[in-house]
């Protein structure tokens, strides 16, 4: 029988919270019982390097993306400020007004 | 008013049943998934890349091919008196070994009398077949292969039976038995109504229903594609940018081992093509994606697959 190659399916691989992400797009678990964990196994063992879970760039993007989110949701739960100003004429508070520049600021 | 029957009224009929009909007819007793070729959740032909035993599930289901270049393909033929489905192996490579694993099927079989018996043809050439079983925790096993016979072959269907005793020697409740057909001349070949069964008499082939085999497929390898018969996962709502929405779904019934899932995209709008896969068990998962966009009526759709196969 001819020499058996049984990781040469695996392209990439990158750790998981709880397994690895295979090409891409497979969900590998964490079980011996699992017969693409055991490939995964074979192919570290063969001295490849699973990616982390996150590179850096990744760790940026998801920190902005928390970022844009928490102001964006600040902006617009202090909308009501600036509507009552344009119908009643009381001015925004100055530390809302601060605090609402920053988040304007922060989003990318 | 009609009369309750009374066992004298059987009396006539008792005397016609022998003992080898009443085998004959009894339900589960084939020892083989799929073993009537009806369930092709992969697809209905599919090629081998490498030899080896990753990525050899390639169309039929239950059913494992080893050398590169082998290619499974769905067929059907009048085998006996039946219009039945087939599993034709072609293909230019070598290797052409084909194998089933029956789950947790050492203490089933090991040491006991079994019975193998299928149809099978030759589709170029005569040629011999040998059969063999193995025993282990993986599909390759480690007892090594333990010789159940050798059948040659005709370009017409011919009905084998074999009975055979092989002991595995770890013998558990856990390690699987595995059944191995491979040609020897490298020769295309076609098999139909694979059944193994206890007991030293091969019987008539169990017919089940389509719903029942499909069933006993899924517990190793479950195809819910959005291709395959609509998106059966999937999230639409109001979503904010950078936010995650999780989502958790069951499995049409319990897996084997954890599955290796595969996210399949139909369509998205506000969210990445790709969903994120966490908690997986052998009962369904956890499914999030992060959105990318702000807004109302985003979505994601798609569906899964899920392998758990030996």
């Amino acid at each position: 029988m001819n020499q058996e190659n049984n990781t040469a399916w695996i392209t990439s691989c990158k750790s998981q919270e709880s397994g690895w992400l295979v090409n891409s797009n497979m969900s590998v678990p964490n079980d011996p019982a699992n017969r693409h964990f055991a490939d995964v196994l074979a192919w570290i063992a063969l001295g490849n390097t699973p990616a982390p879970e996150f590179t850096d760039l990744e760790i940026a993007a998801n920190a902005q993306a928390e970022t844009n989110a928490t102001s964006q949701a600040y902006l617009a739960s202090t909308d009501w400020y600036i509507t009552r100003q344009a119908e009643t004429g009381v001015a925004v508070p100055a530390d809302v007004t601060t605090a609402r520049a920053e988040a304007r600021e922060a989003i990318v | 008013m009609t009369k309750a029957r009374e066992n004298s009224d059987y009396t006539g009929l008792a005397a016609g049943i022998v003992a080898g009909d009443t085998a004959a007819r009894a339900g589960r007793k084939n020892l083989i998934i799929n073993g009537g070729f009806d369930v092709w959740q992969r697809g209905t032909s599919g090629t081998k890349a490498v030899n080896g035993w990753a990525s050899g599930y390639i169309a039929v289901d239950r059913w494992h091919t080893y050398g590169a270049d082998t290619t499974q393909t769905k067929s059907s033929s009048t085998v006996g008196t039946d219009l039945v489905n087939t599993l034709k192996i072609s293909g230019s490579g070598t290797n052409k070994l084909c194998t089933h694993a029956i789950e947790n099927g050492s203490r089933l079989i090991s040491g006991k009398d079994v019975t193998l018996s299928f149809y099978i043809r030759a589709t170029t050439a005569t040629e011999s077949l040998s059969l063999n079983a193995r025993f282990g925790t993986s599909l390759a096993g480690d007892s090594g292969d333990l010789s159940i016979g050798t059948v040659t072959t005709t370009t017409s269907w011919v009905k084998h039976a074999i009975s055979f005793n092989v002991t595995d020697p770890s013998v558990n409740t856990t390690r699987h038995a595995m059944l191995r057909i491979a040609s020897s001349a490298e020769e295309d070949f076609e098999i139909a109504q694979v059944q193994l069964e206890l007991g030293s008499v091969a019987t008539d082939f169990e017919h089940r229903s389509y719903g029942e085999e499909l069933a006993l497929c899924q517990r190793y390898y479950t195809n819910m594609e959005y291709q395959k018969g609509g998106s059966v996962l999937g999230f639409t709502g109001d979503v904010t940018s950078g936010s995650s929405y999780h989502l958790s779904f069951s499995f049409p019934t319990q897996m084997r081992a954890t599955p290796s899932l595969t996210w399949s995209s139909w369509v998205s709008v506000g969210f990445p093509a790709n969903v994120t896969f966490q908690e997986t068990g052998v009962n369904g998962s956890n499914y999030y994606a992060t959105a990318i966009q702000s807004g109302a009526s985003k979505y994601f759709l798609g569906g899964y697959i899920a392998d758990a196969e030996l």
